[in-house]
């Protein structure tokens, strides 16, 4: 397979300008990944910082739902209450062990935002944030979390003002600084070498959960919006084909489930496009999974059916939201109620061993829940 | 040899700086950009047309031709019509044409081989497409060649000698040089050492070395006169068709023109 691609899927479909700071960066990291300071630190960080390993759950009350054993990986717990501080922090090294000095980020709900914020500070880096102008009045508390922690957050005013114009928006900024500036990409989206990278950060989700069960799983379930959750904990079983890899889109944003073969922000992978090739609006209730792409490893796992993908509406999640506050104690994101409702409405036998990832805590969707 | 080659050959033949002006199809509107470009080969005020196909996510372009691909695309463009709107323009115009398109609108549809073919019938003489950068895909950039169009790929202040030299290999039949780090759109002022850097381009480039990105006035064209072999306007031409009319564009065209001792 050609460098950087995943089958058909993957690339580098950038402008010119941006190849010679990602073969850079491909071979920064290619160095990192050996070199025992950055390992040592990364760990420590992970560790200390962001309170990893997350603890593996067993929900009692889906187990008796389900008639099998279902865990649930708490990444709700992890420091800025998602999976994304993973890779922010492993991402944000890199970038100050490549001499950068700041990073810039895009996000659309704003955990991302937040995590690359935080990040940032622990490493000494300064942090500029694009937002979608849209996104910035619906996630206020998620703004102000970033500035607090001392980072600038840029709206973004054009076109759909959501995540897909932030990423563009911050890409944009990066082809005008790419020597001083390291791009934070928060997804395994985006040009080689970032789903490589933002997947071997986020693979430590499933790492742990093979280290936590004492018999492998049979089933690994997780949402997917550009799916660095699910690839996270999907890839370290990759190889292990009795685990069934389970994904589950938002259904008004199911790029593999409706979308076709298409080129956007630097990547090959199943889009969501019209006739003419111009990339349409999504929407999803949760904002992290409101986005048009997937990641080309996702789109990849599908073809060679090493994963099924399914959908669930913004109802179904809405349900599970409020089923698992209410049943285990435990306010799932919008996004990880995806996975949940999904897992709630599918038969299991009774030696299953089903692990849910619960990407985030479900604090930041009161309001979207009709909670607020 | 097709007319874009000749004409570029012609123009270093003769010692000539190349004019080329970038307009979104279908912007303002499909007649005003038709009109504008017959006015411009009537009056001789361009070597050559780029002509971009819009795309909803331009990731190359600042905010001028991000609001003119939107605003053309909620006017209905498309390739199929900007084939339509072409293949007219040629009928009566003898101006070379180069297609820009990001590769999302160039593979959908019809797929990849079946536009390039169609963009060749219609009279287009080569392709630029800012997203699919040298030597990422070996099989577009065969599909590109198979109906005889040029593949223009574009060069950058960040890229290394020996692939600049690469690059100029598979350019044709001109090289783009981009004339700084950023997006397409004017900037405050040009970099001090872009003249340098486009003397050592050409230098490296086997083919002729046209620049763009945030050239906008006669001034900085003027300046840049004895390093590049052409030079080509977007973002500032664009804007002047906020008017509606070709009667703006056209008198920059002639200040642009007049810079570069063309007229």
């Amino acid at each position: 397979m050609k460098n950087g691609y995943y089958g058909n899927y993957g690339g580098s479909f950038v402008p010119e300008t941006l190849i010679e700071p990602l073969n850079e960066l491909i071979a920064n990291y290619k160095n990192l990944k050996k070199s025992p300071r950055f390992k040592a630190e990364l760990k420590k960080l992970l560790t200390d910082f962001a309170g990893r390993p997350t603890p593996l759950f067993k929900s009692e009350k889906l187990s008796a739902r389900a008639g099998c054993e279902v865990y649930l990986k708490r990444e709700d717990l992890a420091h800025t209450g998602s999976h994304k501080i993973n890779n922010a922090v492993g991402q944000a090294l890199v970038a100050r062990f490549s001499g950068k000095k700041k990073i810039i980020a895009e996000t659309g709900a704003g955990q991302h935002g937040v995590a690359a914020a935080s990040a940032a500070v622990v490493t000494g880096l300064k942090c500029r944030v694009f937002m979608g102008e849209v996104d910035i009045s619906r996630q206020q508390e998620n703004v102000r979390r970033m500035k607090l922690l001392g980072a600038e957050v840029v709206p973004v005013k054009e076109g759909t003002r959501t995540l897909r114009e932030a990423v563009s928006a911050a890409i944009r900024s990066w082809v005008s600084d790419p020597r001083d500036s390291y791009y934070l990409l928060g997804s395994c989206v985006g040009p080689h070498p970032y789903p490589m990278m933002v997947r071997d950060f986020q693979s430590v989700i499933g790492k742990e959960v093979k280290k936590q069960l004492s018999y492998p799983p049979t089933h690994l379930v997780a949402c997917v919006g550009g799916g660095s959750n699910s690839i996270g904990l999907f890839h370290p079983f990759f190889e292990d084909r009795n685990v069934k890899l389970i994904g589950v889109e938002a259904g008004g944003a199911a790029s593999i489930n409706n979308g076709r073969i298409g080129v956007l922000h630097g990547t090959r992978s199943y889009l969501l496009y019209g006739r003419s090739g111009q990339i349409k609006d999504t929407h999803s209730v949760a904002p992290g999974l409101d986005y048009c792409g997937v990641g080309p490893e996702h789109s990849y796992y599908n073809d060679i059916r090493r994963a099924d993908y399914f959908t669930v509406s913004d109802g179904g999640a809405l349900k599970a939201f409020r089923w698992l506050s209410k049943n285990e104690g435990v306010i799932p994101a919008l996004e990880s109620s995806h996975a949940i409702w999904w897992m709630m409405n599918n038969k299991f036998s009774k030696g299953d061993r089903v692990v849910v990832c619960l990407s985030g805590r479900g604090d930041k969707d009161l309001s979207a829940a009709g909670q607020g | 040899m097709n007319e874009l080659e000749r004409k570029i050959n012609w123009l270093k033949e003769e010692k000539l700086t190349g004019i080329s002006f970038f307009m979104t199809a279908g912007y303002p509107d499909m007649k005003t950009f038709s009109d504008t470009v017959r006015e411009l080969d009537r009056r001789s005020l361009a070597d050559f047309i780029e002509v971009g196909v819009p795309f909803s996510d331009p990731l190359a372009d600042g905010p001028v031709i991000q609001n003119s691909s939107r605003e053309a695309i909620k006017q209905g463009a498309s390739l199929g019509n900007i084939f339509e709107a072409v293949r007219k323009i040629k009928k009566d115009t003898a101006l070379p044409m180069v297609m820009m398109s990001y590769l999302n609108p160039l593979t959908s549809g019809a797929g990849l081989e079946k536009n390039l073919k169609c963009a060749a019938d219609s009279g287009f003489s080569a392709v630029i497409i800012p997203d699919l950068p040298a030597g990422e895909s070996a099989e577009i950039e065969k599909t590109v060649k198979k109906p005889g169009l040029g593949h223009v790929f574009l060069a950058a202040p960040s890229t290394p000698d020996e692939r600049i030299r690469e690059i100029s290999l598979k350019s044709s039949p001109f090289l783009y040089y981009v004339s700084s780090y950023g997006v397409t759109g004017a900037r405050r002022s040009l970099d001090s050492k872009l003249a340098s850097r486009l003397e050592r381009v050409r230098k490296l480039s086997r083919v002729p070395v046209y620049c763009g990105f945030g050239i906008s006035t006669p001034a900085q064209a003027a300046l840049l006169k004895k390093s590049l072999d052409g030079i080509i306007i977007g973002s500032a031409f664009i804007d002047k068709l906020k008017t509606r009319h070709f009667k703006a564009p056209l008198k920059f065209a002639i200040s642009i023109n007049k810079s570069l001792g063309r007229m």
